[in-house]
């Protein structure tokens, strides 16, 4: 790819992007607050990785640090590396991470409108992506960003060029922005909530455009959400994050239908399901998500937690295989979550 | 649009029920399009609110479903002349809402409350929780005791000592529960629940969807549920209406309209919504619909569905033309008197498991 950084992506076999025991911390005048503490994960090509969690649960922080986008000072990084085919990105000099950011790693946001910007045409915005990481003329990167507005599922790509973002409806707003990430084809993509704002028949049509467009360029898609029904029909493994930390990792099937840690098995109890008939009455989580400033001791998930023994308190408990098949969780109680779930399941 | 002729647009099972808490008959709320600087001329009108029918037995809940510029909000509160209805007949337990005077109107607010989907824009943040209940009894001139305020916030579950403290220092959850505090605070008849999770973490949804259904148990309340989250309205629901650009396009009793639903619009719907069950959702066909919701201030002729509808795609020219001209009044479908749809050729497709 012209100007994109010297990185050889056919290297060693090593994860297309990995992420490795990293920490994002805040000082501030509550405390330290630990949006991310010590979370690994990698992800391939072709392959979608979902991370899931509730609101300050840190799922979208780890995505904003790999793209550079968690200012420091107030953030600071006690520990972790992030690694692009097996080469640290962090170590790397800022202007050579600036590269690889938007050419080989690209974000989508939750909010196209406010990752857009008013004053400028659509197309031009588009150009600009594609003029920062390949030299070519101003011509041909606007022919580019016809042709990407085309791609991504635009109707009469040649008016929409020309247009702001307000003349936009929320649906071809995040076309747009997929458009503009895909402007340098990335191998990674990181989507933030990409449909959270939209209307379900929107949602479908951009899910399936993302399906789309991984299996023709065979992209790496990290998909950041808290809506688990999203999570089943597109992700191929996923990471439960509760309080900064990841408490399940697994493929679909492991967490949808053998979940081991007490969290993940008191969302999906919680969930009520449009494909059954009415439960008599819906299993909620008690209490609320702790604050980041002050998670409680031990797990951070025992005082909402029914399964909560004395083992829970000492320790954090740490991400433990649960079979040989790199299904893990970070519970005391994996044995007894185990049991309550196929009660659960054969009622 | 004339689907408010059809009497039958929610009465269906209005024989059990003498009387339903609310019947809404053809219901129309149209915004005035302005143009010019200093002469203000209506050049057009957004038909938002397009002709809608329904009713509403007392203790149950009937969900409003639909997606954004539906017009199924501006229902809502023109149900509660929130917004002023530009024509059609609203009865709240008999008491005909959309003729009151503005004293009266007063008066029946007692009896008709809303619940407001964004707990941190509803609130105002310089009153204290006990300030926000009473003023409630203030204007609507109703006695308080000692206990009202503590035994209120008991109710929807929130300790007493909270009483005293700001808005801002209570989470999301919490902050929907004070909402709630607020709308049964007079002990009303009907409340119109407008998005009352949505804002919401899943595992907080939870605790506030068997919150209002205790009260209603308890309180003999009845709900207007407006929800795009059809997950929950699957479980919320006892009826349910489908809303598209103004107009109620299907309506029928929940399991009906989730197991067997006939308009185009609704099947598409229902069929965009991922479920949580991987095994499942690879198996399921999913209708994806092309293009976006027409613009309301100009509607297609005909049906308002057609320009995005799939079933339009399959039909023949001549089909197709009964689609542009004639709009689809809500029929009986599937054999069943209290299940309608808006559509010249309704018919059965399983879309939940299928």
């Amino acid at each position: 790819m012209t100007g994109a950084a010297d990185i050889d992506l056919e290297g060693p076999p090593a994860p297309l992007l990995e992420v490795r025991d990293l920490r994002v911390h805040f000082k501030t005048d509550f405390g330290t607050v630990k949006a991310v503490d010590g979370v690994s994960w990698s992800v391939n090509e072709g392959e979608t990785l979902a991370i899931v969690g509730e609101s300050g649960s840190g799922k979208s922080v780890s995505a904003m640090t790999i793209l550079g986008l968690v200012p420091s000072p107030p953030a600071t990084f006690p520990s972790g590396d992030i690694f692009l085919r097996g080469r640290s990105l962090l170590k790397m000099p800022e202007k050579q991470q600036r590269k690889l950011r938007g050419s080989q790693i690209a974000m989508i946001f939750q909010d196209p409108l406010t990752a857009l910007n008013p004053v400028f045409k659509v197309g031009d915005q588009i150009a600009e992506m594609v003029r920062t990481h390949q030299d070519v003329s101003k011509h041909t990167a606007k022919k580019r960003a016809l042709d990407l507005l085309g791609e991504v599922g635009i109707p009469n790509p040649a008016v929409r060029v020309n247009q702001y973002p307000h003349e936009f409806s929320g649906g071809m707003r995040q076309r747009a922005m997929i458009a503009m990430a895909l402007a340098n084809d990335p191998h990674v993509l990181l989507a933030d909530e990409p449909t959270t704002a939209l209307d379900v028949t929107v949602q479908a049509q951009i899910m399936a455009l993302l399906e789309k467009l991984q299996q023709d360029r065979n992209t790496a898609i990290v998909l950041i959400t808290h809506d688990l029904g999203v999570v089943a029909s597109y992700a191929d493994r996923i990471n439960v994050m509760y309080a900064g930390r990841i408490v399940e990792s697994g493929t679909a099937d492991d967490i949808f239908y053998t979940p081991r840690h007490a969290y993940t098995f008191g969302l999906l109890s919680s969930l009520p399901r449009m494909d059954q008939k009415r439960q008599a009455r819906l299993q909620p989580i008690k209490g609320i998500p702790p604050s980041l400033a002050r998670v409680p001791e031990g797990c951070p998930f025992h005082p909402r937690c029914d399964f909560t023994t004395e083992a829970c308190l000492p320790q954090i408990p740490s991400l433990v295989p649960v079979d040989g098949n790199g299904h893990m969780a970070a519970c005391v109680h994996s044995d007894r979550v185990a049991m309550a779930h196929d009660e659960r399941v054969t009622q | 649009m004339s689907q408010g002729s059809t009497a039958s647009g929610g009465v269906g099972t209005a024989e059990n029920h003498p009387q339903p808490m609310l019947q809404v008959d053809n219901l129309v709320k149209h915004f005035p399009i302005r143009s010019g600087v200093f002469f203000k001329r209506t050049i057009g009108q957004v038909k938002a609110v397009d002709g809608v029918s329904l009713h509403v037995n007392k203790g149950q809940t009937v969900a409003l479903v639909g997606e954004s510029g539906c017009g199924k909000s501006t229902t809502a509160r023109a149900i509660l002349r929130l917004l002023e209805p530009t024509s059609g007949r609203i009865a709240l337990d008999g008491l005909d809402v959309s003729a009151l005077s503005k004293d009266k109107l007063r008066k029946a607010r007692r009896d008709m409350q809303i619940v407001f989907q964004d707990p941190y824009a509803s609130l105002n943040p310089r009153m204290t929780i006990r300030q926000i209940l009473s003023e409630k009894f203030q204007l609507l001139g109703a006695e308080m005791t000692k206990s009202t305020i503590s035994d209120l916030l008991d109710t929807v579950g929130l300790a007493e000592e909270y009483a005293d403290r700001y808005p801002h220092e209570f989470s999301g959850g919490q902050r929907q529960r004070i909402g709630i505090a607020r709308a049964i605070a007079m002990n009303p008849k009907f409340i119109v629940l407008d998005e009352p999770v949505s804002a919401l973490d899943v595992s907080i949804q939870a605790q506030i969807v068997n919150l209002l259904e205790d009260l209603q148990d308890e309180l003999g309340l009845t709900y207007l549920f407006i929800a795009h989250d059809l997950s929950v309205v699957r479980h919320i629901a006892d009826r349910v209406a489908v809303m598209y650009l103004g107009a109620v396009v299907e309506i029928a009793d929940r399991d009906d309209l989730f197991d067997r639903p006939h308009h185009p619009y609704t099947q598409a719907l229902i069929s965009a919504v991922p479920i949580p069950d991987p095994k499942l959702e690879r198996q399921r066909a999913r209708i994806v619909l092309r293009g976006d919701v027409p613009n309301p201030a100009n509607p297609p002729s005909g049906c308002r569905f057609r320009t995005r509808c799939w079933k339009f795609e399959q039909l023949s020219e001549p089909e197709q033309r009964r689609c542009i001209e004639e709009p689809p009044p809500l029929n009986n479908v599937g054999g069943r008197d209290n299940h309608q749809a808006a559509c010249h050729y309704a018919s059965l497709r399983e879309v939940v498991r299928a």
